[in-house]
């Protein structure tokens, strides 16, 4: 186990440990949110490096940045100061249009309330990053019913959002998520709307993700979750004060 | 019962107060489409709904053609007293011709528009007098006169009128009664009625003694028992004889009221109906308004049912809130629609038959009432059956699904889109219409020229030459004014409203019973060149064309090319009946070939017309149209007019003094005004049609900001959420474009008749305002689409 405190000493965890190329690079990356009475730092000077097929939780206790994080990492949200590498690619300067671009092609995300989108069946829900891909149908349908069958869900693809479980629901998020063969998967409380046995299922499913080669970034309170990720970087207003490592 | 309605009162007018801009968006929206609809259906109600003001005016009958839609045909008094001999299902026939009389002996000579009646005319409208007594049948040589109301108001109103001898063309008359103001028969200017054969000569004119000289119409009253089909079929077979003595009569019979409003019927129908269609949009746009509301309502609605409040009761809310709106939207209304009836009478409805009838009041105003009560109901019953149906459970718990709400909102966009294809296609039809009237040529240049009517008295004028050495004397010494250029007088002017056909024969060809009409313009020389009608072959009449010279004639384009084609006309012999001393027929040479002039209005287009020298074929009444010198305003010729024309005979009067423009301009007036209503129609509808897109796209957008957010965490890009939102916007105005088609091409169908130089299918007007209302959704969903691409994905999805 591995531990630092990015107070002392800025953290390029995991270096030694991990054969992995570098994927995310987080160098000094601050996010100060500006009202006119107040600034709040969200995250301060953050020194973050997460390789190729690591999974990693993010945790804290709630207002500690972690979402923040999460939302800079997946392009959502763009830092105050600081610099961030995408595989190699410097993105935090990017144009809106490029960041959805690097959006779709690079980044699943999975969501703690699925958000799948209720006028559109599971299929359509699962094929739409694709399609904002541009991909020809072809290829669309075979991505779609892979990644559905990956999660166990390629019998309901014609159902609605509505007609499934959360379990369903959040496996049909992790399919969408997956569909795009991204550089990353992005997960932002995963089990938090699911009761236990389904969060399990899920938990199960990362975890056979991550087997297959996956790289994740997992936002978590639930400690026994975390433990189920190779790596735990601990948030405390808005600073990473723990990065542990396990083999 | 009654306190549950005065709680949901209470509630209903403090979540208005809660709303303010909601309540007053929708109260202006009704408050527009009520005062509208309030508005036309007032004119309507006046001209086409309202009796008559006769005794049983369903009674009065016309004689006319049933099929046409133009005015009534004229007859003849000799086929009317054929007729009255022998018609016993209907009673009180009458003839009547209008007439103009000058009023001599009381300052000014004055011009009047009188009545000269045959037969029982009174009997039949059976109108009391408002003072004195009516003449009877049996008076028919008296010389009695009955005023009308407004003329008597100008005479001072006193009850001596009653026995006053007013000189009319030259003649005493006595004034025996006053008819109350709401008899205008024929129309409302008219000033006073006299027995036909009260004139002087009467027994001897072309009225009493030929067939051909149509210018009377015939009414009667259905005898006691008879129907309109029983005194149809009695007609029928009183007809034949008396269509072998002039075979291009018509013989039908139809109410008086359906002759007065058929040619006015159905632009106003076509008027009340595009202004429904204006009332349906706006309550589309309310309703999207309260369907938008009841949403954000949805919490409050599930804690009600939650509570026990069953599902009538929430109806009974909703729908006291829509009719509360409603009911403000109706006073608002009627108050609109109270200017709204002025506005109408100021752009033309004040020259609609009865349009003087137009108020708001009474019946109109119970119109109102309905009007408002049905679309308080219509614009609240969809969003509080919807609500009502939601189970408490759904509503309180999240995720509950707004699929259904979409839809609805769709379906009105949809509606919306289609009553707006219909209505601007029906504006765009009528304005492209208009502006061909526009185009059309007059065939003459009216710039410049002073026009008036000229009546000359029959005391005095009786003898043809009087007449013609008159107009010779006026003519010479207007065209010795500097201020004058040219100078003439006809029989009609265009627009001019006095139209003179009479059937020919040309020589060589065989004389056939049903003769062809053509116009026939009586002009004095100069009467062409001060009009600018150009010469296209021959001569214009000319001085020397006087009554000793032969007979001579100038024909317009129109003639010369249908009577004959591929030919030179000049030097072809013409008649249009008479003998001359020999007892042949009374050739007329023709001179002169002249462009078109459409003396019947431009909507009538151009016909054959023929102009006779006024020395030929002398005339008492004729309109006078006098070219200005370079730089002078027409109007500065009038006192020029009248000076000379006391120089000749102060006698003669000079009425509706006026320009030539001024005339054509009134001839577009009634195509104006339902060309100004029907585009302002449509422009109303362009802007409802696009607010209620612009209002459910914005309403759809703020639904779907998780979504967006959701969408572009996904990696939509800006593009890609302006076209996902504004697509979705034109699939459904497309929906809409392909339902609104069907109604656009019966709205055309039902306009042709409105419709000047427009096909039976108008690609260009459907295409263009496709066009527009594809443009104007795009716009409309645009802006929404905009926002929707500025959503933050992470602060939505951070929402949650």
């Amino acid at each position: 186990m591995m531990t630092t405190n990015n107070a002392e000493a800025p953290a390029s965890t995991g270096e030694a440990v991990l054969a992995g190329k570098s994927l995310i690079q987080l160098e000094g990356l601050t996010k100060v949110f500006e009202t006119e009475e107040v600034e709040t730092h969200a995250l301060s000077n953050i020194h973050l490096t997460i390789r190729q097929g690591e999974w990693v939780a993010i945790v804290g206790p709630s207002g500690s940045g972690k979402s923040t994080l999460l939302a800079v990492l997946g392009l959502l949200d763009t830092a105050t100061r600081g610099a961030y590498l995408l595989d190699g690619l410097s993105v935090l300067d990017l144009s809106p249009s490029d960041r959805a671009l690097v959006r779709n092609r690079h980044i699943g995300f999975i969501f703690q309330s699925f958000n799948l989108i209720g006028d559109l069946t599971v299929f359509e829900n699962v094929e739409l990053p694709l399609t904002y891909r541009g991909m020809p149908a072809a290829e669309r349908k075979q991505r779609v019913e892979r990644a559905l069958e990956k999660v166990g869900m390629a019998h309901r693809a014609r159902h609605m959002p509505g007609q499934l479980s959360g379990g369903q629901q959040q496996r049909v998020a992790v399919a969408r998520a997956v569909a795009g063969d991204p550089l990353i998967l992005l997960a932002d409380e995963p089990t938090g709307n699911l009761d236990s046995k389904n969060g399990e299922a899920v938990m199960q499913l990362l975890s056979e993700l991550h087997k297959g080669g996956a790289t994740i970034c997992m936002v978590t309170h639930d400690p026994a979750h975390a433990r189920t990720a190779t790596r735990t970087v601990s948030l405390f207003d808005g600073r990473i004060v723990q990065d542990e490592q396990r083999r | 019962m009654l306190s549950d309605l005065r709680m949901d009162l209470r509630y209903t007018l403090r979540t208005m107060r809660q709303t303010p801009v909601f309540t007053v968006a929708a109260v202006l929206v009704l408050s527009l489409g009520i005062g509208a609809t309030t508005a036309l259906f007032s004119v309507v109600d006046a001209v086409l709904l309202r009796p008559l003001p006769f005794p049983e005016p369903e009674r009065v009958v016309v004689l006319g053609s049933e099929r046409t839609q133009r005015a009534a045909p004229n007859y003849s008094l000799m086929t009317y007293e054929d007729l009255a001999r022998q018609f016993t299902q209907v009673c009180s026939l009458t003839a009547f011709a209008g007439s103009r009389f000058n009023l001599t002996g009381d300052g000014d000579t004055r011009q009047l528009r009188g009545v000269t009646v045959a037969g029982d005319f009174f009997g039949a409208f059976g109108v009391k007098p408002a003072l004195g007594r009516t003449f009877t049948p049996e008076e028919r040589e008296a010389s009695l006169v009955v005023l009308s109301h407004r003329q008597w108001q100008a005479l001072g109103g006193g009850a001596d009128v009653l026995g006053r001898t007013l000189t009319l063309g030259g003649q005493p008359y006595t004034v025996v009664g006053v008819m109350p103001p709401s008899f205008q028969v024929p129309h409302p200017t008219v000033d006073l009625w006299l027995p036909y054969d009260s004139q002087p000569g009467a027994a001897t004119s072309e009225a009493r003694t030929q067939r051909g000289f149509r210018s009377f119409t015939v009414v009667g009253r259905l005898a006691p028992g008879a129907t309109l089909e029983s005194a149809r079929q009695e007609l029928a077979s009183l007809a034949p004889p008396l269509i072998q003595e002039d075979s291009s009569q018509q013989f039908g019979l139809l109410g008086y009221r359906d002759m007065l409003t058929r040619d006015v019927s159905l632009v106003l129908w076509v008027l009340l109906g595009a202004v429904a269609l204006v009332l349906l949009l706006a309550a589309a746009n309310v309703a999207h308004l309260q369907l938008a509301r009841a949403a954000s309502r949805q919490r409050e609605l599930g804690i009600r049912v939650a509570l026990g409040a069953g599902r009538g009761r929430l109806v009974r809310q909703l729908l006291t809130e829509s009719l509360v709106l409603a009911l403000l939207g109706g006073v608002g209304g009627v108050l609109l629609a109270l200017w709204g009836t002025d506005l109408l009478l100021a752009l033309g409805a004040s020259a609609l038959p009865r349009g003087g009838d137009v108020a708001v009041q009474g019946r109109v105003l119970l119109f109102a009432l309905a009007v408002t009560l049905l679309t308080g109901v219509g614009v609240g019953l969809a969003p509080a059956v919807q609500r009502s149906q939601l189970s408490p459970g759904l509503v309180l718990g999240r995720g509950a699904t707004e699929a259904s709400r979409g839809r609805t909102h769709a379906a009105l966009v949809v509606a919306e889109v289609a009553l707006a294809l219909v209505l601007v296609t029906g504006a765009g039809l009528m304005l492209k219409s208009f502006w061909r009237l526009q185009q059309v040529d007059p065939g003459v240049d009216p710039e410049g020229v002073f026009v008036a009517w000229l009546s000359l008295p029959q005391e005095g004028y009786r003898e043809p030459e009087r007449m013609a050495a008159f107009h010779r004397n006026l003519m010479a010494r207007l065209a010795a004014r500097p201020e004058v250029a040219a100078a003439g007088v006809g029989g009609s002017l265009p627009a001019g409203g006095s139209i003179r056909r009479s059937g020919y024969w040309v020589e060589g060809t065989a004389d056939v019973p049903n003769r062809p009409t053509a116009l026939v313009n009586v002009s004095t020389p100069g009467f062409l060149e001060a009009l600018r009608v150009p010469l296209r072959a021959g001569r214009r009449l000319a001085e020397a064309d006087r009554a000793e010279a032969p007979r001579v004639m100038v024909v317009s384009e129109h003639f010369a090319r249908e009577v004959f084609p591929g030919q030179d006309p000049v030097g072809r012999r013409v008649t249009f009946g008479g003998d001359d001393a020999q007892g042949n027929p009374l050739w007329m040479t023709v001179v002169g070939v002249v462009g078109d002039v459409p003396y019947d209005g431009i909507e009538a287009g151009q016909e054959p017309t023929v102009y006779l020298p006024m020395d030929q074929e002398p005339a008492a009444g004729a309109q006078l149209a006098v070219r200005a010198a370079p730089g002078l305003s027409p109007l500065a010729l009038e006192a020029v007019v009248r000076e000379e024309l006391r120089a000749v005979d102060s006698t003669v009067a000079l009425a509706q003094p006026t320009t030539l423009e001024a005339r054509l301009e009134t001839d577009l007036g009634r195509p104006r005004f339902r060309t100004v209503l029907l585009g302002a129609f449509g422009v109303l509808a362009l802007v409802l049609a696009a607010v209620g897109i612009y209002g459910v796209m914005s309403y759809a957008v703020a639904q779907r900001s998780h979504e967006m957010g959701v969408r572009m965490a996904l990696g939509a890009r800006r593009a890609d959420v302006l076209k996902l939102v504004v697509g979705q916007a034109l699939r459904r105005v497309g929906v809409g474009l392909g339902l609104g088609l069907t109604g656009a091409l019966a709205a055309h169908r039902v306009m042709e008749g409105l419709l000047y130089g427009v096909g039976s299918l108008d690609v260009s007007v459907l295409s263009a305002v496709a066009l527009l209302l594809l443009g104007t959704a795009w716009l409309a969903s645009w802006l929404p689409a905009r926002r929707a691409a500025s959503v933050d994905p992470a602060s939505v999805l951070r929402r949650g």
